[in-house]
This record gives C-alpha cells, sequence and structure tokens, in this order.
C-alpha cells in the first residue's frame, strides 16, 4: 500500500520519506535485534557442547554440530515424544472447548443486554485476579475428590473457562455493527444461529489469537499439570523440561536442546497462525 | 462502527424489558451458562475455601489446623518482609507497565500499516511470547551473566566495565521489568496493531489535510482511535505485574538481597518452604487479591471518567 | 483457516490417542520414587534405577527427578497420591513426619540390619523413637580447586588454612586478564550450604543449639568462630577475590574461579566442562582437621504414607538392593572407572564422592581407596549436621534467614570490619531467628 502511494509522489518527496524512515527502521531493528538474540542463542545451544556453553570468553555460533550428542542425552532422561504428546492432548484437549465456551459467553457480554450483566461481568474479572498460587492448593483437593487426578479430565476441566478469553473475545464482539444481527434475525436465525454462523466468523484473526495464545499457555504451563498430573505417564513437555532447567541446571546444552525441541511445535503453529492474527482485524473487512 | 467499548458495555439504565427481550435475556444466561459454571467451581469455591485456610494456622500438609481469627491477618501488615515485598511488586508494576503500554503503543504506531516488511517485524516481536516462562528466566539468566554471559561481554566489547546487572540490588529489579516487557509486549503489540487498523482511514486523511504532521496525527487520531482497546492489555498487565512470579523465580530466585522478591514469590516461599505458614500465606494472598481488586475498580472507574 | 484449524487439531488429537493405547506396564509392582537430585547427579542415579529395574522382574522403580520436587510432595501427600518412596534431607522429618511411613520393619522384610549402619547417621532418622528412613548419601561440602590456575600461581597443594586459601585467593586473581577474568575463591553468599561449611570450619558450635526438650537457641552473637568467618568472607570480597554473583557453578565450568566449596553434585558438569579440577578437603583456621563436626546433611530413603504395604516391601527390596546389590556391569558414570563388582551404593558414594553411612560399603576395599572420602570421614562421635542441632522444626526457614543475612553482610557491612562491628551487624540477625524460634516453641 505504502509502495503504490509513494510511487505516486515526486522523486524528492520519496527520497526524503525514505530518508525519515531510516531512524524508524533502526529502532524497529535494534528491538528486533534485542529479541532475537537470547533466543537464537539458546537455540544454537542445542548444538553445542557444554563446555561451549560456559566458556569464557562466551561464544555466540556453535563450533560444530553436537545436537544428535545432545538429543541422545535428553532421551536418556526423558521420553520427548511420548510427553509432547501428553502435552497436544493437554493443550487442544484444553483449547477446542475454551474457544467454545469463552466465545459464548463473551458474545453475551456483548450483544445483549440482561439483569445483573456488570456484576457478573465483574465477578468474571475477578477470578482473573486470584493468584494461582493461592488456590492451587484447595483446586487440587477438589480435583482429588472428583477422582481426576492423573487424567486428562483433572487437567484440561478447571483450565477451559477462563476470563482472560472472555474478556479479549468480548471486545472483537464488541467491534461488530448492530445491523447484522438484525439483519440475520430477520432472516428467521435463532441466537446461536447468529453468533455461531454470522458472528463467529467475523472475529476470526481474533479466534486465531486466542486458540495459538491458549495452547500456548498450555503447552508452557508448569505448576498445574504438575501437581495435579504428577505420574511418569501422565507427564508433560513442561515438567520434562524442569528435570534439566530450574534452581539447579547444570547441563545446559541438554537443558537448551530439550527447550529448543519443545519450542519446534509451537513454532510451527506460529508460523502457520500468524498470518491470520498478524495481519490484524482489519481482513475482516467490516468497518464502519 | 465506531461502538465504543463503553457505549456496547451497557451502561444505560435498565429498564422493564420488552418480550422479545426478555427472551434474549434468557438466551443471554443460557450463553454464559457453561463459563460461569467452571469458573464458580474451579476458581470462586477453590478461593472460598482458601479464605478458611487464611484463619488458621497450618501447615501445606493441612494437619494440625488451628483456629487463630485474623491473626495471620495482623501478622502480615507487621511482617517487615511482606511489606518489602509489596514495595518491589508496586515499584515493578509501575515501571513496567506504563514501559510496556508506551512501547506497544509506539510500536503498533509505527507497524500498523500492512507491509511485508511490518508483518516481518510483528512476527519477529511476537516470536518470545511462545517461549515458557521457566526457559526465559535460565536463558536471559545465562546471557546476562556477570562472568559468561554473551551480552555482558558485548557490552564489554563496547566499552562498559564491570557490567553486573543480575547481582545489584539496584538493577535486578530493572533486568526483571525487561525480561517481562520482553517476553510479552508481543501480545499487547498485536491487540493494538488491529485497533490501529480499525480507526477508519478517513480520519487520518482528514487531519493530513489539514496539515497536521506525524506526530500530531498520534496524538489527535491514533491514541484517542485506539482508547477502547487500551484496557485490555493494559488491564491484563496490570495484573500480571502484580502476580509476578516465574520469570523472577527462574531468573534470580528473588535476590540479590531480596530485591526482586515479589509477593507472590515471598508468598510461595512462606507456604512451601516452611513448616505451618500455609495459613499464612494464603492470608498475605487474600491481600494481594484485595489489593488487586482495589487497583482493578480504581482503573475502570478511571477509565470510564476518561472515556465519556 | 477451517482447513488449518482441523488439520492442526485433528493431527494432535490422533497423537495424543497413540499415546493413551501406548501406555501399559505389566504385573510387577510399581514404586513411584521422587527426588530432587536434578543435577548431573540425577542422570547417574537415573542409570542405576534402571540397572535395578534391569535386574528382576518383580519390582518396577518409577523415578521422577524434578525442581519443584516440594510442590509435588506437599500437595499429594494429604490425599495420598504421593510417590511412595522419595529422597529427604533428614532436617526435613519434622516437615512431613504427619505423612512419613514406619519403616521398622525394614530389619524383618530385608537383610539389612540396624547394626550395619553408622548410629550417627542412623540416629537422624529416628523421630521419637520411629525409624522413618535409611540413609542414602551424606552430602558433605568440600574444596573445590582449579588444579592450572593453582599450578600457575605458584602452588603445588591447595590451602588448607583460610588465611591460605585468601592468600591464595589473591595470587590467582592477579592472573586475572583483560581478555579472562579470573578470581581467587568462589563464594556465593545466599546459598546457605557453601556459608555453613566455611563456617563450620571456622570451629563453630551449631548456629542453633539446644534439643526438643530444652528448647533452642540462637547461637551467633558473641560466637567468635562465627564472628571470624564473616571478617574472612566480608575481606575476600571487599579486595575483589570473589565475584559478586551467584551463578558460580557455572564460573567453575568455564575455568575462571581458583577455590570454592560445593558438593559431588557439581562433579558432573565440570567433569564434562574439562576444568582440570581437584577436590580435597576443605581449610580449618589451622590447618588440623575437625573431625568432630560432619560438613553435609544425612539424606535418607522415606517411605510417605501413600505407600501400600505391597508397594512399601517393593520399595525396601530396592533399598536393600541398593545396599548390598551385586553382579553390576561396568558402565561409566565419571572419569572412566570401573564399578564392576561394587554394590550401587558404593558405586554411588564413590563415583559422586557422597560419604556413606553403610559400614559394609565404607569398610569395602574400594571405598577406603578412595583417599578423599577417607579423608572426609568424620570421627565416630561426631555432630552429623551442619547448621542447626537435630530436631529443629525451623530448619529450612532458618536456612533462608542464614543465606540473607550473611550475603547483606558482606555486600552491605562496613569496610574493615571488626569483631564488633559483626556483633553490631548480627543484632537483628539473632533477635529474628529468636523470633522464629519462639513462633515455632511457644
Amino acid at each position: 500500500m505504502t509502495e503504490i502511494q509513494m510511487r505516486k509522489k515526486p522523486a524528492g518527496v520519496q527520497m526524503k520519506a525514505f530518508v525519515r524512515y531510516i531512524p524508524t527502521f533502526l529502532l524497529l531493528v535494534i528491538f528486533a535485534f534485542l529479541l532475537l538474540a537470547p533466543l537464537v542463542w539458546m537455540c544454537l545451544g542445542a548444538f553445542k557442547t557444554d563446555p561451549e556453553v560456559l566458556s569464557y570468553p562466551p561464544k555466540f555460533f556453535p563450533e560444530g554440530n553436537h545436537f544428535l550428542e545432545n538429543w541422545g542425552g535428553v532421551q536418556n532422561t526423558i521420553d520427548m515424544v511420548k510427553l509432547g504428546m501428553n502435552t497436544a492432548i493437554y493443550a487442544v484437549g484444553t483449547t477446542i472447548p475454551a474457544m467454545f465456551i469463552n466465545a459464548l459467553a463473551a458474545y453475551a457480554f456483548a450483544r445483549f443486554r440482561f439483569r445483573g450483566k456488570n456484576v457478573l461481568f465483574l465477578i468474571f474479572l475477578a477470578t482473573m485476579m486470584i493468584p494461582f498460587q493461592v488456590v492451587m492448593v484447595p483446586l487440587y483437593l477438589e480435583v482429588y475428590y472428583l477422582g481426576w487426578l492423573n487424567t486428562f479430565w483433572g487437567l484440561i476441566v478447571p483450565k477451559v473457562a477462563s476470563a482472560y478469553w472472555i474478556f479479549l473475545v468480548r471486545s472483537a464482539f464488541q467491534g461488530l455493527p448492530k445491523d447484522l444481527e438484525d439483519a440475520a434475525r430477520i432472516d428467521g436465525l435463532n441466537e446461536f444461529g447468529i453468533f455461531w454462523k454470522i458472528m463467529l466468523p467475523l472475529i476470526k484473526p481474533t479466534m486465531i489469537t486466542v486458540l495459538l495464545l491458549s495452547i500456548n499457555n498450555c503447552w508452557n504451563d508448569l505448576l498445574w499439570p504438575l501437581i495435579a498430573a504428577n505420574a511418569t505417564k501422565m507427564r508433560t513437555l513442561s515438567n520434562g523440561l524442569a528435570m534439566f532447567i530450574g534452581n539447579r541446571t547444570d547441563d545446559y546444552s541438554l537443558a537448551f536442546t530439550a527447550a529448543t525441541v519443545s519450542m519446534v511445535p509451537m513454532l510451527i503453529l506460529y508460523i502457520f497462525g500468524q498470518k491470520y492474527f498478524v495481519a490484524g482485524q482489519a481482513t475482516s473487512g467490516i468497518k464502519g | 462502527m465506531k461502538t465504543s467499548a463503553r457505549q456496547a458495555q451497557g451502561n444505560e439504565r435498565y429498564r422493564k424489558p420488552t418480550g422479545i427481550e426478555r427472551r434474549l435475556e434468557r438466551t443471554a444466561y443460557l450463553f454464559i451458562l457453561p463459563a460461569a459454571v467452571l469458573l464458580i467451581v474451579f476458581c470462586v469455591l477453590p478461593l472460598i475455601a482458601s479464605f478458611y485456610v487464611s484463619v488458621q494456622q497450618m501447615g501445606v500438609d493441612l494437619q494440625g489446623a488451628k483456629f487463630v481469627g485474623l491473626k495471620n491477618f495482623q501478622k502480615a501488615i507487621a511482617d517487615r518482609r511482606f511489606l518489602q515485598s509489596i514495595g518491589i511488586t508496586l515499584r515493578y508494576t509501575g515501571v513496567e507497565v506504563p514501559l510496556q503500554m508506551v512501547i506497544g503503543v509506539v510500536l503498533s504506531a509505527l507497524l500498523s500499516k500492512n507491509t511485508p516488511l511490518n508483518k516481518l517485524f510483528r512476527s519477529i516481536y511476537f516470536l518470545p511470547v511462545i517461549t515458557s516462562a521457566v526457559t526465559v528466566g535460565v536463558t536471559w539468566q545465562l546471557v546476562l551473566h556477570s562472568n559468561i554471559g554473551i551480552f555482558t561481554y558485548w557490552l564489554k566489547c563496547m566499552g562498559f566495565r564491570d557490567v553486573n546487572l543480575l547481582n545489584n540490588t539496584s538493577t535486578a529489579l530493572y533486568v526483571v521489568v525487561f525480561v517481562a516487557i520482553w517476553k510479552t509486549f508481543g501480545i499487547s503489540t498485536i491487540i493494538l496493531v488491529s485497533a490501529i487498523q480499525n480507526i477508519p482511514e478517513s480520519l487520518f486523511e482528514a487531519s493530513s489535510i489539514d496539515g497536521a504532521g506525524k506526530v500530531r496525527q498520534f496524538f489527535h487520531v491514533t491514541l484517542p482511535g485506539i482508547m477502547p482497546s487500551f484496557w485490555f492489555p493494559l488491564m491484563t498487565r496490570i495484573i500480571g505485574s502484580l502476580q509476578m512470579f516465574d520469570i523472577v523465580y527462574t531468573m534470580t530466585g528473588g535476590g540479590p538481597s531480596k530485591s526482586t522478591t515479589t509477593m507472590v514469590v515471598y508468598i510461595y516461599d512462606t507456604a512451601f518452604n516452611s513448616l505451618n505458614k500455609m495459613g499464612y500465606a494464603t492470608a498475605m494472598s487474600e491481600l494481594l487479591f484485595a489489593g488487586i481488586m482495589l487497583i482493578t475498580v480504581i482503573m475502570y472507574y478511571v477509565m470510564d471518567k476518561t472515556s465519556e | 483457516m477451517k482447513k488449518f484449524l482441523a488439520l492442526t487439531l485433528c493431527a494432535m488429537m490422533l497423537l495424543g490417542m497413540c499415546v493413551i493405547s501406548a501406555s501399559a506396564e505389566g504385573q510387577k509392582t510399581t514404586v513411584v520414587f521422587w527426588n530432587s537430585w536434578t543435577g548431573g547427579d540425577g542422570e547417574a542415579l537415573q542409570a542405576l534405577v534402571n540397572k535395578f529395574n534391569a535386574s528382576q522382574d518383580e519390582v518396577f522403580v518409577d523415578m521422577t527427578r524434578t525442581t519443584s520436587f516440594s510442590d509435588m510432595l506437599q500437595t499429594s501427600m494429604p490425599t495420598g497420591e504421593a510417590a511412595d518412596l522419595i529422597l529427604l534431607n533428614c532436617n526435613d522429618i519434622n516437615k512431613y513426619a504427619a505423612y512419613l511411613r514406619d519403616m521398622g520393619d525394614i530389619w524383618e522384610n530385608t537383610s539389612l540390619k540396624a547394626e550395619d549402619f553408622s548410629p550417627a547417621y542412623l540416629s537422624v532418622c529416628y523421630k521419637d523413637g520411629t525409624l522413618y528412613g535409611i540413609p542414602f548419601q551424606i552430602s558433605t561440602y568440600m574444596l573445590y580447586y582449579n588444579k592450572d590456575l593453582l599450578a600457575q600461581a605458584g602452588y603445588e597443594n591447595p590451602p588448607t588454612t583460610f588465611e591460605g586459601w585468601a592468600e591464595a585467593a589473591e595470587k590467582i586473581t592477579a592472573l586475572s586478564s583483560q581478555e579472562k577474568p579470573i578470581y581467587g575463591s568462589g563464594l556465593f553468599y545466599c546459598y546457605n550450604g557453601q556459608n555453613q561449611s566455611v563456617i563450620q570450619r571456622f570451629g563453630t558450635d551449631y548456629m542453633i543449639t539446644g534439643d526438643a526438650e530444652n528448647g533452642f537457641k540462637a547461637n551467633l552473637l558473641d560466637n567468635e568462630a562465627f564472628a571470624n568467618a564473616m571478617i574472612w568472607m566480608k575481606n575476600l570480597y571487599d579486595l575483589g577475590l570473589n565475584p559478586k554473583e551467584k551463578d558460580i557453578d557455572s564460573m567453575m565450568a568455564a575455568g575462571q574461579i581458583g577455590l570454592m566449596t560445593n558438593g559431588g553434585w557439581l562433579k558432573g558438569a565440570l567433569d564434562a566442562s574439562g576444568v582440570n579440577y581437584g577436590i580435597t578437603r576443605l581449610p580449618t583456621v589451622s590447618g588440623e582437621d575437625l573431625a568432630d563436626w560432619s560438613l553435609g546433611d544425612v539424606n535418607s530413603f522415606f517411605l510417605t504414607s501413600s505407600a501400600t504395604d505391597e508397594t512399601a516391601k517393593a520399595a525396601e527390596k530396592f533399598i536393600e538392593w541398593w545396599m548390598t546389590g551385586s553382579g553390576l556391569e561396568a558402565q561409566d558414570v565419571t572419569q572412566g572407572v570401573d564399578y564392576s563388582g561394587m554394590t550401587p551404593n558404593a558405586e554411588w558414594s564413590i563415583s559422586m564422592c557422597y560419604l556413606n553411612a553403610y559400614l559394609p560399603t565404607v569398610q569395602s576395599p574400594e571405598y577406603q581407596a578412595e583417599t578423599i572420602l577417607v579423608d572426609l570421614t568424620p570421627s565416630a562421635t561426631a555432630q552429623v549436621q551442619m547448621f542447626a542441632a537435630p530436631g529443629t522444626l525451623f530448619y529450612s526457614d532458618a536456612a533462608t534467614l542464614n543465606g540473607e543475612y550473611v550475603e547483606n553482610w558482606v555486600f552491605n557491612g562496613p569496610a574493615n570490619p571488626t569483631y564488633d562491628d559483626v556483633q553490631a551487624f548480627f543484632a537483628d540477625y539473632q533477635a529474628d531467628l529468636e523470633d522464629y524460634i519462639a513462633e515455632y516453641y511457644e
């Protein structure tokens, strides 16, 4: 878009615009560098030996490729593939119902008028303010009484409803014009139909964002899986990682290998998903 | 469209519903029901249970509970370390949230146009969001290590002397701020980019015709335009900052000299390190919860006032 | 978008299904075993557990090692969902007492005999006359030194006195260059174990003395040895011989530290790092050993109340194997030593440099051939703990407190401190510690 605009302008203006863009560009590049350097350094750690990670002067690039050795070391301790699958069930099992249930509630808060709406919404928001550490032990006991310890039920069900997602999705729904639902109502669609067929598809970028962030949250969740599913067969990736990384890490190359590999599925998901949400909501094409 | 968040929230006074409205009301309750049930069972109930714990003296093993009334709360108010952790948490929040929001707004304004380069930058900025806090903590700890850290080394090569960011009481908290922003500002940026893109192009054009420069345009068009969407990242960041735990725990462990011991870190250590302080730790977390509530409600009204 | 959604979800779900169907363990009795051995020693421990699992087909030990050990334990113990078998510092016996299982029947169920354990170490596994644990290792603190750096500084042997430590630290620090900073001494002042091991060697009694019957007392003010240790530490730091850094282990592995104190769990990382290091006894003030004090706490096997009679018996079998098992094949835990023919217990002690409480192991020729282990062994009547007298309820609190105060002293205390400075600075510490004691024993 900018390119087309630029081309229309005379060469002098174009030059000037370019020069004025340089500081902005530099700023963006510096930020990008600060963001990427530690991540890349960590990933490169998967290819280094331990003395290479802990050496002075520190090295950024590995000297050889020791990935396979490190990977073998990781596999000796934890079965990354199995842990990855457990984590996938936890993440997907939580995210799918979460997207549906939270979007439904968010829709009601955004589009309907009903008694006690503000109070209810504030109560919902308040649940966001409870530090997890506060409710950890009571929640654990609750799941125990339900007989759900060391099952995917126990892992997933308490994590499904989230005021955070309701809050996020609600603001997306609020941006949609009122005429849409009126038109649909005249067409004879019931309320659920309006929500499901008309409104939900319109906030696709937001839903993709929720999908990605929710899967990501579960993927990196440490505390809850740790206590609610402590059996070896239920172990998730982040708990496997906790065997290498923590307050007594001393095999950094293995730690970074495990961390890098466990990041790969999220990275793939991100690369596929990013064109939807990085592009922003403008793509939904309903501007006022 | 321009239905601002505030209008749509239904602040209009409640009047007697008509037939169709009553039907819609029922539907609304039905829509909210599943989420409400889950939140009540798995958030509110445990919270109520924790009120019970907070008036007891008991260990994490929940054995030998002894009713002590409000003694735990009295103790918390007199606990020097707890008060110190409140100060640290407030200082942390006071720096992290404004900084994160400013960076988020400025970057999203710079990146709002959908050019390929901007899309690339947006993707990069979002990348740290998908990493786990534990990994982030350990990585940054090593990157900023006073001796073998690669960032420290680069800074040394650039002429800085005695770079020891993580082990000085004066800098450690700000390193945590930096890393927390590093990890989360991608979300704020993405949300704000969407908000800017939703501002009608005509407003920008109008201000251009009026002869407004880029900077004035930013203050007069962009900022007011994104105000309704500002609420979500702001609120979630305030709550997240007041509950800061994981990055501190893996990166500094609360040190040096307790200078990064935030409230949740202190509460967590008290609950799980000591023999019989589960009740006390829970009482402190109730206070934290109340504090977050208070700040949120104040923010809510401030936002309400400013957007009117 | 729908396609993308559907595809990812399907793929992930399918993967998940495979897992559920694939997990099935045979009719063996499974003993769930948790510990917090996440350093290099954890891998070695896992290797030994694997050997046990392969050596017989009645019991399967399912081991999890994690840094979040206490979270896992403390949430699951009240519901009976915790591990059957755990490794625990004996100081924590009071913390978990309600959920530990009486282990007295191990003498009938297995061939192990109480007489075979060093009485001092076994005694801390008892609480109120009931046996709850079997000693697993004594996590002794030792002097780690970089041989190359010492040699460059003109030393053949590591220092045996603290004065010598300071002198060597100065010479080693002088080797520092623009390209590579080097520190002669590497103490991390917030790390209670490191502090305590040094303070102990200055010749102090426990920092918390007494017993449950007569009450406990903080032993800080007017404690000369403690004050001397504080002055010594402070001076090291002020002279720039000790870095202000919490991650000393990584610097040691990078070859930037001359002398430090740590336990056997550092060995694995140093072996991997290729640093030419040695281990020996920590110095003392006079250079003579203080054999009446142990420099480490006892860690023991404990059974939890989550264990059933069946899993408890199976776990005892594993402990029996750990002490007496044989027929092991050689394996390269560390430094290419051949451990075949040794008991797992002996292999563990020797390869990891942990003192042992099981007398047949201690008397074995292999163990006696390890000069460092023999050298570190305290006298038979020695006190077996490092920091607090056995039986305190507030051990963890006090340990955290100590790290906090020592660090604060070193970083913020007065320069060139005198004995009186220490007394003034630690008046708060004494009061704080006494508050804790009062709180627990009111």
